[in-house]
């Protein structure tokens, strides 16, 4: 017979945010305190910059472009798009400093900058191209990495060094078919780690959509990947 | 729970957004469900297999480099006190409004009179300068590019004619249109040159000021040919330094300036387009013993066997002298 009940295994390999020992709510309680205190730190930079001042602006450049860099990097897959993204975003939000009005964080807020401009280039690139989806299928490879990748989980598969980098590059094509708004969705999650609801903020729609949205990204990225079971 | 609803809690499960309320109620159905207890398991082997391609960090040289460059656009901008201030203060200003609706009123109904007077001075206004004159902004054409003006945003020319138009920033964006000669718009033209911002607006006025300098018009004083200069010296687009060299090109002969700007690109310039434009300039000035010297430099060390051999052959061309 079936066991009677399922439980998730929550500390698996996913430590579920909602389920915490007593350590790492110390750990929680002074990540919270260096949070708050770098909101500070943001808010006065913010200030100095709304009352005109460079050096202020250059201090909050200095903090974020590396983590806006690396996202514009990772999303358009181009140096020189990242580059011109890096660029106009901080451009931007040095022309707007003074309609900042601390109704959220400065990273919150660039990072708003970043992805909507991160979109707007991908739905470009998108119309020029022709339906991508085809890409893996062509191959025929996946089912064997996959398959591999399933094994490794029993610890039972030898072979998972070798098929890393192919695997890597075969993840960059599924990235690919997503749909622009997918693939920001999924970026922002599964990569930056940020809340659905600051998602949606960030593309201005609700944390509804962005959920679904991030279901249907998954999905076709487990499709590709030949994640079944 | 049905099972397209189980899925979709899995998703939002695997990425920490369920309440415990949520997280309890999957439980509920996964234990009794083994098709969503695979999905399960399929959705922790895809996440798995995810982290095998990390997000790379930028390289250090990557970074540095975007700063510099980012650094560089920031100097161009105008210093920011004075348009952030008021820009805070607009700001402050309707926030004030939303708490006011009859201050509001008030000053729509200022706003009104203050339009409608505007609007027969403008007509009044136009009437006597037809040269020029603002499609957007309600004020007459000699207080269009005042000091105010932080940017330009876009050039329209009107095809066939000499005339084009200017959309350009100050608090509030606006245009100006009228012929490339026109004082007003030559000074918008020459603002539009530095803006490192949109190479597209700088692309534009760097070609539309060559055509005239190329045509005689408007490079006789000093601004125009100087912002041509500083096109083919520090613009990163190649078409843009082949359309400053065009303009001035009629130059060559008789501004040293002009004559040392080209023969640098020719030295120094990265595209071979743009050097041999250069070479092809200085071929009237061959005699001249700066150009001769950049010539014999140029034949004999430079990299380009192409430029070697077209300078040589302008070389062999001069006539010996005394």
């Amino acid at each position: 017979m079936e066991p009677q009940r399922f439980a998730i295994p929550v500390q698996d390999t996913f430590p579920s945010p909602q389920i915490r020992s007593a350590p790492s709510r110390i750990q929680s309680k002074s990540r919270m305190y260096a949070e708050s205190s770098a909101r500070l730190q943001d808010a006065e930079l913010i200030r100095e910059a709304q009352r005109g001042s460079r050096e202020a602006f250059d201090a909050l450049v200095r903090q974020y472009d590396q983590s806006v860099l690396r996202l514009a990097l990772h999303l358009t897959g181009s140096e020189q798009d990242a580059q011109d993204i890096h660029q106009e975003a901080f451009l931007k939000a040095y022309r707007h400093i003074g309609s900042f009005r601390f109704e959220c964080s400065f990273y919150t807020w660039i990072y708003r900058i970043v992805t909507n401009l991160c979109l707007d280039l991908l739905r470009r690139r998108k119309t020029r191209r022709e339906d991508p989806s085809v890409i893996v299928d062509a191959t025929g490879e996946e089912h064997d990495t996959m398959i591999n990748v399933s094994d490794d989980r029993a610890m039972a598969n030898p072979a998972r060094e070798l098929d890393r980098k192919m695997l890597a590059e075969k993840i960059q094509i599924a990235l690919g078919t997503l749909t622009p708004r997918e693939r920001t969705v999924f970026e922002l999650k599964h990569y930056q780690g940020l809340r659905l609801r600051t998602i949606g903020e960030m593309l201005n729609t609700t944390e509804e959509t962005a959920k679904n949205t991030l279901f249907r990204a998954t999905r076709k990225l487990r499709t590709q990947l030949s994640v079944v079971r | 729970m049905k099972c397209d609803h189980a899925q979709q809690l899995i998703v939002q499960y695997i990425y920490g957004e369920l309440s415990d309320e949520q997280s309890h109620s999957l439980e509920l159905h996964l234990t009794g469900c083994e098709f969503c207890r695979g999905e399960l398991q399929a959705y922790q082997a895809f996440r798995q297999t995810m982290s095998l391609a990390p997000v790379e960090e930028p390289s250090p040289n990557f970074l540095a480099q975007s700063r510099v460059r980012l650094d560089d656009a920031l100097d161009l901008l105008p210093p920011p006190s004075l348009w952030m201030r008021l820009e805070i203060g607009w700001h402050g200003f309707l926030a004030q409004l939303q708490a006011a609706p009859g201050m509001a009123m008030a000053i729509a109904v200022v706003g009104l009179g203050i339009g409608a007077s505007a609007g027969h001075y403008w007509k009044h206004s136009v009437e006597h300068h037809p040269a020029a004159h603002l499609a957007s902004a309600a004020v007459p054409a000699e207080n269009t590019a005042a000091p105010s003006v932080y940017n330009v945003s876009s050039i329209v020319q009107h095809p066939n004619t000499d005339m084009v138009e200017v959309h350009f920033n100050t608090m509030v964006p606006a245009t100006i249109e009228g012929s490339i000669d026109d004082p007003e718009v030559q000074k918008l033209l020459l603002m539009a040159t530095r803006n490192d911002v949109d190479p597209s607006v700088q692309r534009n006025s760097v070609s539309l000021l060559a055509a005239q300098c190329k045509a005689g018009h408007a490079c006789e004083d000093g601004p125009v040919r100087t912002a041509m200069m500083v096109a083919l010296r520090y613009d990163r687009d190649p078409g843009v330094r082949l359309k400053a060299l065009e303009g001035l090109n009629p130059y060559v002969g008789q501004d040293v300036r002009v004559r040392d700007a080209v023969l640098e690109s020719l030295m120094h310039d990265p595209s071979q387009s743009v050097r041999s434009q250069a070479l092809q300039m200085l071929e009237p000035v061959q005699a001249d013993s700066s150009v001769r010297v950049v010539l014999q430099t140029v034949s004999t060390g430079d990299d380009n066997p192409a430029i070697r051999e077209a300078s040589l052959k302008v070389l062999q061309a001069i006539p010996p002298t005394e």
